[in-house]
């Protein structure tokens, strides 16, 4: 997938390699070999995306240890809703009869206050990890990217251990003990690691190559998997609670999770969404960009920071998911083609899809529960695979 | 066919008599290959004469500076501060009309270049004044190298410039600054009468286009996706193309021959198909000014004498300049109007093909030995490289 056609420099005749490369595939040059890139409507996936987002919704707000009707959803929903600010619901509510009197409150609680957040986290989780993982695909030109390739998930681990180790070492320190703590700790060492990493790729035009922030990225993970399997060891006996966040989960989270994603997810897409078309050029390599009146550079690092920080607001509140990030603008690249236009908003649709039917499918249908970044990893990962090897037999002549 | 009378008459300094009658037999040679581009952009060569008009032929000024002496003020260089007069240094050139109406002809004149879109030069450009002009360039890599040494050169429209030196003679540096994907130490580089870092990236992506020798395809875009990029500079926000865009898209495409392959990914393209794709994004930027580097690298021979025909079509008949970079001397010889030979950093000679390229430019410049010779059949120059041979035993007999 990653395939670079670049000319070789500078023998002045055809070189050997070149001649090879022409003569290796003659008949690929006018006949019909190299397929058409087959296409699906960008606006047919948004939609069957949406369609998939609501059935989960429906599905996952139905189902589980405590059953609910779809009449009993909507009454809740009403009544949480009604008359407060979404005044838009009443011609709507008013198609309707009004909700049967006397609804159970423990009903209400496990709908509105648990299940409901827990699905608005896992969406919104999900839209920042596929969102993110196109942006860092597209900007570091490698389709093996995802949105921990800068050392997010990393510096989000490292700084939620550490929180977990204080209190776990030092039990007066009551701070901490909040179940946003680790949340905080993590969204803060994710935030300074990715600043760390872009110092250390910068070049001395304080542009950012792609090679140099992955070799950074590289660089800081590994030297932060050390410090945590320091902070692992010194934890000792209770080393579980921090190996369960960073498994990653939706468990219990609340409205207050699902607002701080959301509060980083927004200005991410507003400022991803617009540089959609200089990222495709920026595809085609710094200096056709810029001869094309791209200021590289600053897109680059606007991208990347919006890109970023959602994904470390995602880990912040739910650990570290894998494979979304990576899978979901692959998936999308295939079906709908490269154009980051359509490929940024289908990732982040993609993204919610995926995280939100996966946690649902843990929570209701899955005995016990596992956490949802070990099914990601199980299920994506062979998928992953799949879609890889035949990629791969495409590219053997390429 | 006014437009080939014109380049006729315009080409009639630099080359030897006959040069563009057998350019074009060399055209009409290949009719195949020709046919379609001919008439999709014939509708498009009109507009291009306005903008070139006085036949005045003036070789390259930087020639004069090629000793050394210091750009700015050598005589004839007036054109770093009067683009405009710059006709004024042709001593004996039939510049009649260039210093005639240069405002009139600057304002009215929307010369329609390769993609066919119409483009307004800004006022002061006129005639066959320069269009891009290089004064006491000098460039420094980051890690002290000097690559770039007191560079002034003229560029004029409607001409192919070739660019050859050894390996880092600073050529392709020298493009990249004329790209602006550098900015130069010291100097100024000045394109239609202004500096060039003075334009908006945007601005000057509309008068200067560049197609980069590496180039990398990650993603299975389609041929015409990547070509439509080209069109960026002339796009909002979201890239949405108009018809006239989409027009200029599809006649780039045409012009390089691509038709066919349209609508395949760029990542199942051979280095050569690549490369026209690369080519036709550049055109479909719709430049005035056009910056090949090293064009020709991955293409077999057909492909290169091809290209090199279009891009002569581009020059000729479109008016647009064009300079490139190419290690390809053969190739030069045949297709180009001006030679510029630099080595170390600094300009070696410069000037119309015919005056610069000889055996002892080519010893001193590339230390090869060589026969030069007049081509009848291209109109251009033939090199024979003096090597093996004679030569062979000598080295192999341990000479020097």
């Amino acid at each position: 997938m990653t395939e670079a056609i670049a000319p070789e420099t500078p023998p002045p005749g055809p070189s050997v390699g070149e001649g090879a490369r022409e003569t290796a595939r003659p008949e690929d040059a006018g006949s019909a070999s190299p397929a058409l890139a087959r296409r699906m409507n960008p606006w047919l996936l948004g939609i069957l995306f949406s369609v998939g987002i609501a059935a989960v919704m429906a599905v996952s707000l139905s189902s589980g240890y405590m059953p609910f009707t779809a009449r009993e959803i909507w009454d809740i929903l009403y009544l949480k809703f009604h008359g407060a600010t979404l005044r838009f619901w009443e011609p709507l509510a008013a198609c309707f009869p009004l909700p049967a009197a006397g609804l159970d409150e423990s009903r209400i609680l496990v709908l509105f206050e648990v299940r409901l957040p827990r699905l608005v986290t896992s969406l919104v989780a999900g839209a920042a990890l596929g969102l993110s993982g196109a942006v860092f695909q597209g900007i570091l030109l490698n389709p093996l990217a995802d949105p921990y390739t800068l050392g997010v998930s990393s510096g989000a681990a490292f700084g939620a251990s550490v929180v977990i180790v204080c209190t776990i070492l030092f039990p007066a320190a009551t701070a901490l003990a909040s179940p946003l703590a680790p949340a905080a700790g993590a969204f803060a060492m994710s935030t300074v690691t990715l600043f760390v990493v872009m110092l250390l790729a910068a070049d001395r035009e304080g542009r950012l190559p792609p090679p140099n922030l992955i070799l950074a990225g590289v660089i800081m993970s590994a030297i932060l998997s050390a410090a945590i399997s320091f902070i692992k060891y010194l934890a000792g006996d209770q080393v579980s609670s921090i190996i369960f966040w960073l498994l990653g989960s939706f468990q219990a989270r609340t409205w207050t999770e699902a607002g701080i994603v959301f509060v980083f997810f927004v200005p991410a897409i507003f400022l991803t969404l617009p540089s959609a078309v200089d990222l495709n050029i920026m595809t085609l390599g710094v200096r056709s960009a810029e001869t094309l009146g791209v200021n590289t550079g600053k897109v680059r690092l606007r991208l990347l920071a919006a890109a970023s920080v959602a994904a470390s607001a995602s880990v912040a509140v739910a650990g570290i998911i894998g494979f979304v990030g990576l899978i979901v603008p692959h998936l999308v690249r295939l079906l709908a083609g490269p154009d980051h236009r359509s490929l940024i908003p289908l990732s982040t649709l993609g993204g919610a899809l995926l995280l939100s039917a996966a946690d649902t499918v843990v929570r209701a249908f899955l005995p016990g529960e596992i956490p949802v970044g070990v099914l990601t990893a199980l299920l994506a990962g062979p998928a992953f695979l799949v879609i890889f090897r035949r990629k791969m037999k495409d590219l053997v002549h390429v | 066919m006014s437009s080939a009378e014109d380049g006729k008459g315009r080409s009639g300094d630099a080359f030897p008599a006959g040069v563009d009658e057998a350019g074009r037999a060399g055209v009409s040679g290949r009719p195949a290959a020709r046919t379609p581009e001919t008439a999709v952009v014939a509708s498009a060569a009109a507009g291009a004469e306005a903008a070139v008009s006085g036949g005045a032929e003036e070789p390259v000024s930087g020639g004069a500076e090629a000793s050394g002496a210091a750009g700015a003020d050598a005589p004839g260089s007036g054109g770093a501060d009067a683009p405009g007069s710059g006709g004024a240094e042709a001593s004996g050139a039939a510049g009649a009309d260039a210093p005639g109406a240069p405002e009139g002809a600057a304002g009215e004149s929307r010369p329609r270049f390769a993609g066919g879109s119409t483009f307004k030069p800004p006022a002061g450009a006129s005639g066959d004044s320069p269009i891009l002009s290089v004064r006491g360039l000098c460039f420094r890599h980051a890690n002290g190298m000097r690559a770039v040494s007191d560079l002034s050169l003229d560029f004029r429209p409607g001409r192919h410039y070739v660019m050859a030196g050894p390996n880092g003679a600073g050529k392709s540096t020298l493009l990249d600054l004329l790209a602006r994907l550098k900015a130069p130490e010291k100097g100024s580089i000045r394109v239609f009468g202004k500096e060039a870092g003075e334009y908006p990236p945007i601005r000057l992506a509309r008068l200067l286009a560049l197609a980069p020798q590496k180039f990398q395809f990650n993603f299975s875009f389609t041929v015409r996706e990547v070509v439509s990029l080209g069109r960026r500079p002339y796009l909002g926000r979201w890239g949405r193309l108009t018809a006239e865009d989409k027009r200029i898209v599809e006649r780039a495409i045409e012009f390089l021959n691509l038709g066919h392959l349209a609508d395949k990914p760029v990542t199942a393209l051979s280095g050569g198909e690549a490369q026209r794709a690369v080519l036709a994004r550049t055109l479909a930027q719709s430049t005035p000014v056009i910056l090949l580097d090293e064009p020709t690298a991955s293409l077999d021979v057909a492909q290169a004498l091809d290209l090199m025909d279009r891009v002569r079509i581009l020059t000729r008949r479109d008016g647009a300049l064009v300079v490139t970079v190419t290690h390809d001397l053969h190739l030069a010889a045949v297709y180009a109007d001006e030679m510029i030979f630099m080595k170390g950093g600094r300009l070696a000679a410069a000037g119309p093909l015919a005056e610069t390229l000889n055996a002892g430019l080519l010893r001193e410049v590339f230390e090869a030995e060589a026969e030069v010779r007049p081509d009848d059949f291209s109109g251009g120059l033939n090199i024979s490289f003096r090597h093996g041979g004679e030569r062979e035993r000598h080295l192999a007999s341990g000479g020097g």
